[in-house]
């Protein structure tokens, strides 16, 4: 591993965060590991430990409806010129993050140790999302055509 | 005895209250004499199952690893069942999870098999929600099972259709749980069990006639990690705090309730302020603070710095945990007269209990508590006089667990 290596690594829950820090630094001891956070975050100690730098996003949550303030996070995402981005949760909006940061490498870690590699294809979060939701969906009418059409039996009701 | 124990969803450092109580109960069960063993699936992946380090237990514990692709009832089956049949225990409690538990309890069934209920999960199966909101109760499957399957159908359609399953969506699939079939390994997982544990006598009910031996078991607290001393003596207009601690922004735990009452006391007095473990507050009130998610050892600090804690539910607490704590820590407790925390708060001694919602007479007992310096010193020694001879972890596990150990041996 470089001992160069700019590594960024996105903001979840707290202990998730603090976990997922710890095993980056295991894993990459001589990176330059940058904790992305919220605006008023307080970074613990042992958070404090494995990182090198701290940067505040503007803010905690980011709605559909705050698009500038995402772009704002992305120009901060891309500001840190990463080698690689590391997001907590492989949802649809830490793709887009993790994708636009401009990084070569975008994983997502999981708090058992499992890396995840995620596309930085631009047309693999619709993919997956528009896959998801047929999925999501055949579940659903199964589910909704069994309690609808299938009842309990009175014999299982006694 | 040799004792096996799984638990569905256990991660430590804990998610919740029922994490807790399994591990001290693990703990002292052992420190007690007996051979423990704790069982948990690991979900690859997931934070809110199975995520712990064994070698941060006071206890031995295996980690099942699973997928999600391999979660499912026939293969959770067959690796529980031949992790627990090689360590061969003298009997299995089966502790906290949701719609697979009852495959578990039948795999295991040729042991004597016990087991534990944290909250109404026994009663309501595949409902996504105990309850509304307002705190209004839903049917229970076990009497009701039509229009809980709907419901909960009906409950989780966003989490399917999107595919954005939590632990709780992801376990009502794989347990194929709205199948009518169902509803028959429910019974079936009752019938087979030597015993269950609950918390409160409405969990009970629930139970009647479906389980041979219904006992119910308080939580605990390790009473000596909580400071003895009531809070001090403050000066008439020194600011006393109020807290509220739990899963706060949670409706059910009725955090509405005090800020209306907070809304009331505001109108004639300054002298308090309310914290809540919430990430942030609700409204813009200089006497509410968001003092976030505390973990275990912080919170004996905000119990510190508490001169009345406050526990104004909505709905039937399976236990009341937090009031046994604000009592362990010798402070009175404001509580709603609701599931177990009837029997947790004694009215007039170790605290007051209100009807639930009734925001007026919360803040005329807050108000009693604020004035009088005196009263909240004594009712703090009573609850404190009750947390170490009630729910202090040694007595619980003497008092409750040790004899159905005799009764299961013999």
């Amino acid at each position: 591993m470089s001992a160069r290596e700019k590594i960024c690594v996105f903001y979840s829950i707290r202990h998730n965060f603090e976990r997922v820090l710890e095993n980056v630094r295991k894993r990459m001891p001589h990176a330059a590991i940058t904790a992305m956070v919220p605006k008023g975050y307080a970074i613990t100690a042992r958070e404090r430990s494995w990182v090198n730098d701290i940067v505040e996003t503007e803010r905690d949550k980011y709605t559909v409806k705050d698009i500038g303030a995402f772009f704002r996070l992305l120009r901060l995402a891309r500001a840190g010129r990463y080698d690689r981005f590391i997001v907590l949760f492989a949802s649809a909006r830490h793709r887009i993050l993790a994708g636009a940061s401009g990084a070569r490498v975008c994983e997502c870690w999981t708090l058992d140790g499992h890396i995840v590699p995620l596309s930085r294809h631009a047309l693999s979060v619709p993919i997956r999302l528009l896959c998801d939701a047929a999925v999501g969906r055949l579940w659903y009418w199964r589910a909704w055509l069994s309690v609808h059409r299938r009842r309990v039996r009175p014999r299982e009701r006694r | 005895m040799r004792l096996a124990f799984v638990d569905l969803v256990f991660c430590w450092p804990p998610n919740g209250g029922a994490d807790v109580d399994l591990y001290e109960t693990v703990r002292r069960l052992q420190d007690e004499g007996h051979e423990v063993h704790l069982f948990v699936p690991g979900l690859e992946g997931s934070w809110e199952r199975g995520e712990f380090n064994p070698d941060d237990l006071p206890f031995p514990a295996t980690r099942i690893p699973f997928t999600n692709r391999s979660l499912h009832p026939r293969n959770l089956v067959a690796r529980f069942r031949q992790a627990v049949d090689a360590y061969r225990p003298d009997a299995v409690f089966v502790c906290d999870g949701f719609f697979l538990k009852p495959y578990v309890t039948l795999a295991l069934s040729h042991y004597p098999c016990v087991a534990r209920y944290y909250a109404y999960e026994c009663a309501y199966g595949p409902t996504p929600e105990l309850c509304e909101p307002d705190g209004t109760p839903q049917p229970s499957y076990l009497r009701e099972p039509e229009p809980c399957r709907r419901q909960t159908v009906a409950g989780l359609k966003e989490h399917i259709t999107h595919w954005r399953l939590n632990f709780w969506a992801r376990e009502y699939l794989a347990a194929r749980a709205f199948m009518p079939g169902y509803y028959r390994t429910v019974k079936a997982a009752f019938g087979n069990l030597r015993a269950a544990i609950v918390s409160n006598d409405i969990m009970a009910g629930h139970l009647e006639g479906l389980v041979a031996d219904i006992r119910i078991f308080p939580g605990g607290v390790a009473v000596a990690d909580y400071p003895a001393e009531p809070p001090p003596s403050k000066e008439a207009n020194a600011r006393k705090v109020i807290l509220m601690t739990g899963r706060a922004e949670d409706p059910v735990k009725g955090l509405g309730v005090l800020c209306q009452a907070g809304e009331r006391l505001a109108r004639t007095r300054n002298d308090f302020e309310i914290r809540a473990t919430l990430a942030d507050a609700p409204r813009d009130a200089d006497w509410l603070k968001a003092i976030g998610w505390q973990p275990r050892t912080r919170l004996v600090d905000e119990y510190r710095a508490a001169d009345i804690c406050v526990m104004p539910s909505l709905w039937e607490e399976p236990f009341g945990l937090v009031a046994v704590e604000a009592m362990a820590a010798a402070r009175p407790v404001c509580a709603s007269r609701v599931g177990g925390l009837k029997g947790i708060v004694r009215d007039g001694e170790t605290g007051y209990l209100v009807a639930p919602g009734d925001a007026a007479a919360l803040a005329e007992r807050l108000a009693a508590l604020l004035d009088d310096a005196g009263l909240r010193r004594a009712m703090g020694v009573a609850g404190r006089r009750v947390a170490e001879a009630d729910y202090d972890w040694t007595q619980v596990v003497r008092r409750h667990y040790n004899p159905l150990l005799e009764d299961l041996a013999s």
